[in-house]
């Protein structure tokens, strides 16, 4: 097992956002966190990666409790990891290049084979040809895909990703999710994905883990989540609504 | 009662915040000995703060030193005081006027640009990006740029005192008609290198202030537009408060140790 969570809760101010989730992922394993806007699943990556702590809980990865370690003492851990961020996080002050070299370079590797590995990812991910520019030149969807590069080009064990098709156009968003199915297979990381998007959850999951109510409410494969019949997860799926929503005809 | 409680947390928040402050401070400190210094930022942020702040302290420091020398000579000579002109000016440019009024068009300068440019990588998550790549923040973003404040504000308080007493010279000398030799000799005579080093002491201090309060403004600001507006304010208010408050004591303190 990579990771296990174990009862973890967190509050946001007077909300509480998750009240006692406990999950685990498997080695290689394509895992998609869904769940309704607010319902925790970007907290729930950020208290995986150590961003924030949690009020209570134990998340393992491997045979570390993540949970009590300093922020210093996460590094080393984190270096094992990759992280997509929604809305990229690009460093604005790097060129293309410089962002997905950033972190080899951190690792000081020699500039050759950062250069050769650079030029393949980008080259792998269609962004030959856009090395020299800064993030504000990008596309959103080639603002993702750098995102990406940056995340999977130390070759981490266990990648996330928070909403990578959220704000793509269709064919962006498939373009990303073949991406990221693509690469768990080469690279063989674990995935977690977090999304609430139907047609990715189809094409990239091995497992979905259904957050609502502040807990892990089901587990399954993809297509038992989408021809599920259980009231809660139907109306997730079908987009349905118990009263009519606001401002309804 | 709400007067109170509004007053209560204000005492609380500014604790906080200084607490905030020390620990940014003792967490600078571990991070140059703990871990490597990069070079390329250091060097980039002497030429952000060091080199580009040139200017500006240049007019401020001419321009200080040469209403002050006028004024006091339009004083000190109706008393036949001219020979007090230059020592007036000389030490008070180097141990007050220079070092609080450079620090003072820092703070502005610098230090808001400092808390806006942390704050809004702050709320485009790119802090959080360092975070995930493995790499320290304190080590990335705030080492080089304690570091470069402190080796660039000594040599910018020495221009700023030295403009202000070359041109208080100046308009003495050329435009007031005191005279040159008696001036200078006069200065010399009554300026000390002890007044230099209150002064640089002090510029030191300065820069720590300022960079510390700037970039805690800007690590801990709130995750919006607005956020990065507040931060880049409070830094330049705050930073400039606490010099203008901690130079009074500083001047006493020093007094103390340099002359006692």
């Amino acid at each position: 097992m990579v990771l296990r969570l174990v009862e973890v809760t967190k509050a946001l101010g007077n909300q509480r956002v998750l009240e006692g989730v406990s999950l685990e992922v498997q080695p290689h394993e394509r895992l998609c966190i869904v769940g309704r806007s607010g319902a925790g699943k970007s907290v729930l990556l950020r208290l995986i990666l150590g961003l924030i702590k949690p009020d209570s809980g134990e998340i393992w990865y491997g045979e570390t409790n993540l949970v009590p370690l300093s922020e210093r003492a996460l590094a080393p851990l984190r270096s094992e990891m990759g992280m997509v961020f929604q809305n990229g996080a690009l460093f604005d002050f790097m060129t293309v290049e410089d962002n997905v070299a950033f972190v080899l370079r951190e690792r000081r590797l020699p500039e050759s084979e950062i250069h050769q590995r650079v030029s393949r990812i980008l080259e792998r991910l269609f962004l030959k040809g856009h090395e020299k520019k800064m993030p504000a030149e990008l596309s959103g969807g080639m603002r993702k895909r750098v995102a990406l590069a940056r995340a999977i080009v130390s070759r981490p064990k266990l990648i996330f990703y928070d909403e990578p098709t959220a704000g793509l156009d269709p064919i962006g968003s498939t373009e990303i999710t073949d991406l990221i199915r693509c690469l768990n297979v080469e690279f063989g990381a674990t995935t977690i994905v977090v999304t609430h998007d139907m047609r990715s959850v189809e094409q990239i999951a091995h497992q979905v883990a259904f957050l609502h109510a502040g807990r892990i409410y089901k587990i399954c494969s993809p297509e038992e989540f989408l021809s599920s019949k259980e009231p809660v997860v139907r109306a997730f799926v079908h987009g349905l609504v118990e009263e009519p929503a606001v401002g309804t005809c | 009662m709400n007067l109170l409680r509004h007053f209560g947390k204000a005492w609380v928040g500014m604790f906080e915040t200084a607490g905030a402050i020390y620990y940014l401070f003792a967490d600078v400190v571990y991070s140059i000995f703990r871990y490597r210094l990069r070079w390329e930022l250091f060097l980039e942020q002497i030429v952000r703060i060091g080199m580009r702040s040139q200017g500006i302290v240049l007019i401020t420091g001419a321009f200080t030193g040469a209403v002050f020398a006028a004024q006091t000579q339009f004083r000190f000579g109706k008393f036949g005081l001219s020979s007090a002109t230059g020592p007036v000016v000389s030490i008070s440019m180097l141990r007050e006027l220079g070092p609080v009024l450079c620090a003072l068009m820092l703070s502005g300068r610098v230090g808001s640009a400092m808390a806006a440019e942390l704050s809004t990588m702050r709320v485009t998550e790119q802090i959080d990006a360092l975070r995930a790549l493995a790499v320290y923040p304190t080590q990335y973003l705030v080492v080089p740029r304690f570091l470069g404040m402190l080796v660039s504000m000594p040599f910018l308080v020495a221009l700023t005192s030295g403009t202000g007493i070359l041109l208080g010279y100046g308009v003495s000398v050329f435009l007031l008609g005191v005279d040159p030799t008696f001036y200078w000799e006069n200065t010399i005579k009554f300026t000390g290198a002890k007044d230099i080093w209150m002064g640089e002491i002090k510029a030191l201090f300065f820069a720590m202030i300022i960079v510390l309060i700037s970039c805690h403004r800007g690590l801990h600001c709130q995750m919006n537009a607005e956020g990065v507006g507040i931060a880049a304010t409070e830094a330049m208010v705050f930073s400039a408060i606490t010099v203008l408050i901690s130079n009074f004591f500083f001047s006493f303190l020093m007094n103390l140790i340099l002359y006692s």
